[in-house]
């Protein structure tokens, strides 16, 4: 898994063209994550 | 003092003004519309996304600039900004003032994402075609222009990061009293009492 | 630095049964390519363009191939060769558009072997997609073609939206103007979707020109015997009378009663990524007297909403021309 797309230009240079949209899982997976986390946190602490 | 709906009655304490919520709101629904029409495309749901993504990015562009006069000169922005006491509050356990240390962290999270969606947003406008000008794809090098790309990449696909967190905290029942204030305006005394440091937020005063 | 004329090596399967290419289709996911005629795909893997791990070659699929009369229409297997398209006698018969549309197609020894799935769903042939520029129709973020020094003189008058390679299909338009359906299947099964469904502008999908899944097949092209027998007419303009790609081309079905246009589909390729459908032009004719007032009319309004490109401006007059003379020359 990249971390960007890229392309060969006219010149014939590897260039970025925009961030790998393979990535939005990983972003995706962060968020459930974070709620994940915070949800076992409050539940085992409740009254942090 | 009017009862129609939304308006602070007595025994209520006015945590938003209807502006602060109309624009919370459109600034959602700008969001959530920018995101759709970016990435169910990427993920196989195909329509005809452009046109709606950059009108809907100029109406975002006009609701943040409105919110950010508004905030800086009409309302008080060190409200927002994190201070001493925050961190502080984070031994001691102690009451915040209008908004805690998470919300003023995550306000500062989505405020740079935003700001730099819309910025290369802004820039990206100029390849493609609109009523008011015709694209020019030569602004900046193949490179330039990959590297405003990613950023907008990044951009979108971190703001779906945040969405999870946010609509998290909104459905949790012990922050129900902020969300309710999101829709309606307003909290109750005791929730006032209870969740916030009367000394760093004056809600009389502000109302 | 694009190497020419030398394949990148892959894996070869050739299925016999429309099960078996699904579920290679399945295993290999997006390293897989599906092959019909070859015309198109073979240039791809020649200029290195295209290097897929896995080459589904369908031709030898039966049930792909042949042309069926069907209570609804005509049923076409999307292997069949465009040469026998041709020269089919229910074709001929019933869809002479169709028949005389891939009469046109490139030279016979191309129409001897090429399909007309593999001619319907074509890639662009924008010289810069095709050179492997990393252009929007390539994955990129920008259009080479249309800037001011651009070679746009093939590109498009309508629909552009960032890229602005057109269909360079002789088949496609005239498959629309007979209102085909396209059957499409994969392992988990079949969808119809009519023409104006299945060819997909760059607004919609900037990556391709068929809303055809990477799992799925074309497998049939059924034609509604509602146009059976219609007044038709095509006229392929192209810098070459033969083996070439149409700078212009006009497919038109009409339906006349008593000298009057009862309803009528008018189609012209090489303006657009999709088969461009006049839908207001045929409401312009509808119902008018089939004579020279109203092809003038409706070959005046064709070109109306046309947005030509730094050296495409001739294709204008030349689009409006040859929807006149479809109005006035379609016959049974």
């Amino acid at each position: 898994m990249e971390l960007f797309r890229y392309a060969t230009s006219v010149y014939g240079d590897k260039v970025i063209i925009g961030a790998s949209f393979d990535l939005l899982q990983w972003f995706v997976g962060a968020g459930v994550a974070a709620v994940l986390a915070h949800a076992i946190f409050k539940w085992i602490v409740p009254s942090h | 003092m009017s009862s129609h709906a939304g308006s602070v009655q007595a025994g209520q304490i006015q945590r938003h003004k209807l502006v602060d919520r109309l624009y919370h709101w459109v600034m959602a629904v700008c969001i959530l519309t920018l995101l759709a029409t970016s990435l169910l495309p990427i993920i196989g749901w195909k329509f005809a996304w452009l046109a709606i993504h950059w009108v809907t990015g100029l109406v975002l562009t006009v609701a943040v600039l409105f919110h950010i006069v508004r905030a800086l000169f009409f309302q008080k922005p060190m409200s927002m900004v994190v201070d001493g006491q925050d961190l502080q509050n984070l031994g001691s356990g102690g009451r915040p003032g209008k908004y805690n240390l998470a919300q003023k962290l995550y306000h500062l999270a989505i405020a740079v994402l935003i700001l730099s969606g819309i910025a290369s947003g802004l820039v990206m406008l100029r390849k493609i075609d609109t009523p008011w000008w015709r694209r020019d794809p030569y602004w900046f090098s193949d490179s330039s222009w990959g590297v405003i790309y990613s950023a907008h990449d990044f951009v979108a696909m971190s703001l779906v990061t945040m969405i999870i967190i946010h609509v998290y905290f909104a459905l949790r029942p012990d922050e129900w009293h902020l969300t309710r204030s999101m829709f309606r305006g307003w909290i109750t005394p005791k929730e006032y009492k209870d969740h916030f440091d009367p000394k760093r937020w004056n809600a009389e005063e502000e109302a | 630095m694009i190497v020419k004329d030398i394949m990148a090596p892959f894996e070869l399967y050739q299925p016999a049964q429309l099960k078996d290419a699904f579920s290679l289709l399945d295993s290999f996911g997006k390293d897989a390519w599906k092959m019909a005629g070859g015309y198109d795909s073979l240039d791809w893997f020649k200029d290195r363009i295209v290097r897929p791990q896995a080459v589904i070659d369908l031709t030898g699929i039966a049930e792909m191939k042949g042309i069926k009369e069907t209570p609804d229409g005509v049923e076409i297997g999307a292997l069949t060769t465009l040469s026998e398209i041709e020269n089919n006698p229910i074709i001929k018969a019933k869809y002479r558009l169709l028949a005389d549309a891939v009469s046109h197609v490139a030279s016979p020894q191309i129409r001897n072997h090429g399909t007309i799935g593999g001619n319907a769903s074509q890639n662009a042939r924008c010289l810069y997609f095709r050179y492997g520029l990393p252009c929007y129709r390539a994955g990129g973020n920008t259009c080479f073609a249309d800037t001011p020094e651009g070679i746009n003189r093939e590109h498009a008058l309508f629909g552009a939206d960032r890229c602005v390679a057109v269909t360079s299909s002789d088949g496609a338009p005239a498959l629309t103007a007979l209102d085909a359906k396209f059957v499409l299947q994969s392992s988990s099964g079949q969808r119809v979707i009519g023409a104006e469904e299945f060819f997909v502008g760059p607004n919609v999908d900037i990556l391709h020109l068929t809303a055809a899944k990477p799992e799925e097949i074309l497998t049939t092209i059924r034609l509604p015997s509602a146009w059976a027998g219609k007044n038709f007419y095509f006229e392929k303009v192209a810098d070459r009378n033969v083996w070439d790609f149409p700078l212009v081309n006009v497919a038109a079905a009409i339906s006349v009663q008593n000298g009057a246009i009862r309803e009528s589909r008018i189609v012209v390729g090489g303006v657009s990524a999709v088969p461009h459908r006049l839908t207001q032009v045929e409401g312009i004719i509808q119902g008018k007297a089939l004579e020279e007032g109203t092809a003038t009319l409706a070959g005046q309004s064709s070109t109306r909403d046309a947005r030509p490109l730094n050296y495409n401006g001739f294709k204008i007059p030349l689009m409006a021309s040859l929807v006149t003379r479809a109005v006035r020359n379609a016959t049974a």
